[in-house]
């Protein structure tokens, strides 16, 4: 084993990932080599002098009153906002279709950072070249159900929510848009925008669900 | 001798924070949420400082992951810990913006004091000269570094985030570790 082999594995040597063999190999190499055996002790240092940074840095200055700001601004999703109350006769089943759509805007919302696996999304993005595909894919489909929406004559209190659902993920698609324009080979970007998309779907979706099922 | 570098790091040094806190923020209590930032702010704006190398983006990103965690307490259901949960706001946004900007002129972390931080048994000096390095590291594989040597998230998890394989991952470090080592002995 030469000496570019042996500090071509020196992560998995540490980290005590190699197969018994290849352990013994680059211990060996090591007992005649001491340029790598100075090698292994600097990376060791590195790692342990990495493991010694601090874990809690403190702000330069107090960020809450900012952060705080931040949340009155926040928009519908955002907790303690005032409940909606629909006007006097409305029936259960739009009660129905604005609780869902306020439901999936917030799982839009949040999802949009925390989901990591989706494997739907994986096969839409399979392959896929560029950024541009998943907005150009999904946007018909959206559009479709749109009109789908308008056509069932829901009660306009109904129609403002999801309306103004819609913006809020509409602006996240702009942003993303306009992310993946700048960096148009951007994988996650594009998984993200796929699945804004598909949140956007769902909420028209949801909405036609509700008429029908009511 | 040197598995023992293989063990996760981070393990037990989350602040642990009440149920109940997060429990009351989650009903909408403002007061609890700030008792949350006050005992997570430290712990965010530190990843976000080290991922983005910029100390101005440190503190947008550290506001932007508590206003995310605001607005998400509800879809929250506790099968992690919050801090783990919120940590994993911070890395989701910070990686957002380095992808977003890595093709911009990037900026070197100004660091003419070395950070105020918490932490056992550190040489301030070393502890300076390689936060220098780290921020002067390409993004990714700086990213890379800070998650795994740092932060001891595995590559496994780290390619989730990065949209990435787990080899680039380790392809990644490889370099991050291989350029400190050059940087720091310079």
């Amino acid at each position: 084993m030469s000496c570019d082999d042996v500090r071509a594995i020196l992560d998995a040597y540490l980290a005590d990932e190699l197969e018994t063999a290849e352990r013994r190999a680059v211990t060996a190499h090591l007992a005649s080599c001491a340029g790598c055996r100075s090698e292994v002790q600097a990376w060791s240092e590195l790692l342990e002098r990495a493991r010694a940074l601090p874990r809690s840095i403190e702000p330069p200055r107090d960020l809450w009153p900012d952060v705080d700001a931040a949340l009155d601004a926040a928009p519908v999703v955002a907790l303690g906002a005032a409940p909606w109350r629909p006007r006097a006769g409305l029936r259960p089943v739009w009660l129905v279709a604005a609780a869902l759509a306020l439901v999936v805007v917030t799982a839009a919302l949040t999802t949009f950072f925390l989901r990591e696996s989706d494997t739907l999304l994986a096969r839409k993005l399979k392959g896929m070249p560029g950024a541009a595909s998943p907005s150009t894919e999904t946007r018909p489909a959206s559009e479709d159900l749109l009109r789908s929406l308008e056509e069932q004559n829901l009660p306009p209190e109904t129609i403002a929510i999801v309306q103004r659902n819609l913006a809020v993920i509409d602006v996240a698609i702009a942003e993303l848009e306009a992310a993946l324009a700048e960096d148009p080979d951007n994988r996650e970007l594009a998984r993200m925008l796929v699945s804004t998309h598909r949140k956007r779907d769902e909420l028209i979706q949801g909405a036609v669900r509700a008429k029908e099922g009511g | 001798m040197h598995a023992a570098l293989a063990v996760p790091l981070q393990a037990g040094v989350l602040p642990a924070v009440s149920d109940d806190l997060v429990a009351r923020a989650r009903e909408g209590d403002r007061a609890a949420f700030e008792a949350l930032y006050r005992a997570h702010a430290g712990r965010v704006y530190a990843l976000c400082l080290r991922l983005s190398a910029d100390v101005l983006r440190a503190e947008e990103l550290t506001q932007d992951t508590f206003v995310q965690a605001w607005r998400g307490l509800r879809a929250f259901r506790g099968e992690s810990a919050f801090a783990s949960w919120l940590h994993r706001i911070a890395v989701n946004a910070a990686l957002g913006t380095h992808r977003a900007s890595e093709r911009r002129e990037r900026r070197v972390l100004p660091l003419a004091e070395p950070p105020q931080g918490r932490s056992d048994a550190v040489d301030t000096g070393l502890a300076v000269d390689l936060e220098r390095a780290i921020a002067s590291l390409p993004p990714g594989a700086r990213a890379t570094f800070v998650l795994h040597d740092i932060e001891g998230y595995a590559h496994e998890e780290i390619a989730g985030m990065m949209g990435v394989a787990a080899g680039t991952s380790k392809a990644q470090l490889h370099r991050a570790r291989r350029l400190l080592r050059e940087g720091l002995t310079r």
